[in-house]
């Protein structure tokens, strides 16, 4: 495609600025981009819809309109949100869900979402009245742990999060952009 | 779990059991770690939910120890299932259960083989080719998972300080510093280097209190000028003013390649510590064949 072609010396260095920032992991972060580039497409959801009986992309936008609602509410970082979608369309390529468990899934998502990116992830009892008591802390917790038994336990994956991070680092330096880059995705 | 049968325990800490097992069907020796989980109001615990994830991920790597499954059962052993509708099977809360990794099984691991030269009946220092071949293959594994993120994030976010078993604790963990990196991992092969060569621990502190003072007794109390920022972490307090010691005293066999590598894995700043990667390209691996790793 003619990226390859392109002369080195176009090539900006974006990290030279955070060459000092031990926090920033300069130093690996070539590595690492090219590691989420190599197993992108494994935790990536395949194309499940046709093979969900009783839900369809009406319900799934209905739901994450509402996961934004929570997620703000409650205020969580943006990775959590991306991960929380990412575990919803990952189950979702593997299991049927009926409609009425369709939400159960978002929260039970978005708890564990929390747990894996926050300090602090909200409480399974504020969950239960966020979603005005549809479903039981138990429930809750059981969704919980069908999720991960179904997912193999595996949340350390690369969302449209990290890519997004990276593209705007080496591209426009500004808020305005970067916000709606993010609410585009 | 009735797929293994268990033939002996191998270890035990304050996280539960190590089991030696066989898988019945393919005759599989494995490693069982059994993990209590206090499953409480909250459900899975989060340090359970990362550890497990980010351990799924890095142990696609020769260098880091391969999890072959994961298996959470309860004590009361209902497999929680979507179709279940049965309300009896969902009574989870407070439930104690399970959490079984099974590894691939090693018989031994550094620590007990640092103890076999150590101590019975043939007490003798571990070979310098040797302590150089495993520095370089740890060394490896750290690089390995600093490069696979997630043990981090880019940019790196602010974590709880309860991290890293304390004799290999790195000063800014200790001092309470939020915002910690991969410096932190290094300091712990560095305090592990030279335990190879000492055969016991560089810092064997029995509180976090008394790890700081063993550390700066031998490094010397940090100063500003060495370790910018440093009086601004959360735990810094007014400490007794000690000069750095001489490494070579504690380490008098590494050499001085050895002793300037386990320098540099030692600095207060962790800006200025040597990352794994560039530590595979220091001088004391000059003589040391790479190409078998």
């Amino acid at each position: 495609c003619g990226v390859a072609n392109k002369p080195k010396g176009q090539v900006i260095d974006i990290d030279a600025a955070d060459a000092n920032n031990d926090l920033a992991g300069v130093e690996y972060v070539e590595d690492i981009y090219k590691f989420y580039k190599l197993v992108e497409n494994e935790s990536r959801p395949s194309d499940y819809m046709d093979r969900q009986p009783e839900i369809n992309e009406k319900m799934r936008a209905i739901l994450v309109d509402w996961l934004i609602d929570v997620h703000h509410k409650f205020e969580l970082s943006p990775e959590t949100l991306y991960l929380t979608v990412n575990i919803i369309d990952r189950f979702l390529s593997v299991k049927n869900v009926p409609r009425r468990e369709l939400q159960l899934l978002g929260i039970s998502a978005t708890l564990m979402a929390s747990k894996y990116e926050e300090i602090w992830a909200p409480e399974v009892n504020d969950l239960v009245c966020i979603s005005d008591r549809a479903y039981t802390h138990e429930q809750i917790l059981v969704m919980e742990k069908t999720i991960l038994a179904n997912l193999e336990w595996t949340l350390t994956v690369p969302t449209h999060y990290v890519f997004l991070a990276r593209f705007i680092k080496a591209s426009i330096p500004e808020k305005g952009m970067e916000n709606m880059v993010y609410f585009l995705a | 779990m009735e797929k293994y049968e268990k033939l002996e325990k191998v270890g035990e800490g304050t996280y539960g059991k190590v089991y030696k097992a066989k898988d019945k069907v393919t005759g599989q020796i494995v490693a069982l770690k059994k993990t209590r989980l206090e499953m409480d109001e909250e459900g899975v615990p989060p340090t359970a939910l990362r550890e497990v994830s980010l351990l799924q991920m890095l142990s696609q790597s020769l260098y880091v120890v391969r999890l072959l499954s994961v298996e959470h059962v309860d004590a009361n052993s209902t497999n929680s299932n979507l179709d279940d509708s049965d309300p009896s099977k969902r009574n989870h809360t407070n439930n104690k259960s399970n959490l079984y990794l099974v590894f691939e099984y090693l018989d031994t691991d550094l620590k007990k083989f640092i103890d076999s030269h150590r101590k019975g009946a043939n007490p003798r220092p571990l070979p310098p080719s040797l302590i150089q071949s495993f520095l370089f293959q740890l060394c490896k594994g750290v690089a390995h998972c600093h490069s696979h993120g997630r043990a981090f994030t880019v940019p790196l976010k602010s974590y709880t300080h309860e991290i890293v078993t304390l004799w290999y604790r790195a000063p800014e963990v200790l001092l309470g510093s939020s915002h910690y990196s991969t410096g932190v991992d290094m300091w712990s092969v560095g305090c592990i280097f030279a335990e190879m060569s000492r055969r016991q621990a560089l810092f064997p502190g029995d509180s976090e209190f008394q790890q700081l003072l063993h550390i700066f007794r031998l490094l010397g109390t940090p100063t500003e000028e060495q370790w910018p920022g440093v009086t601004a972490l959360r735990d810094w307090h007014v400490y007794p003013k000690w000069e750095p010691q001489n490494l070579v005293r504690v380490v008098p066999s590494l050499g001085p390649q050895g002793v300037d590598l386990l320098s540099k894995m030692l600095k207060y700043d962790p800006a200025e510590r040597i990352s794994a990667k560039a530590a595979m390209d220091h001088p004391y691996f000059d003589s040391l064949d790479k190409s078998q790793f």
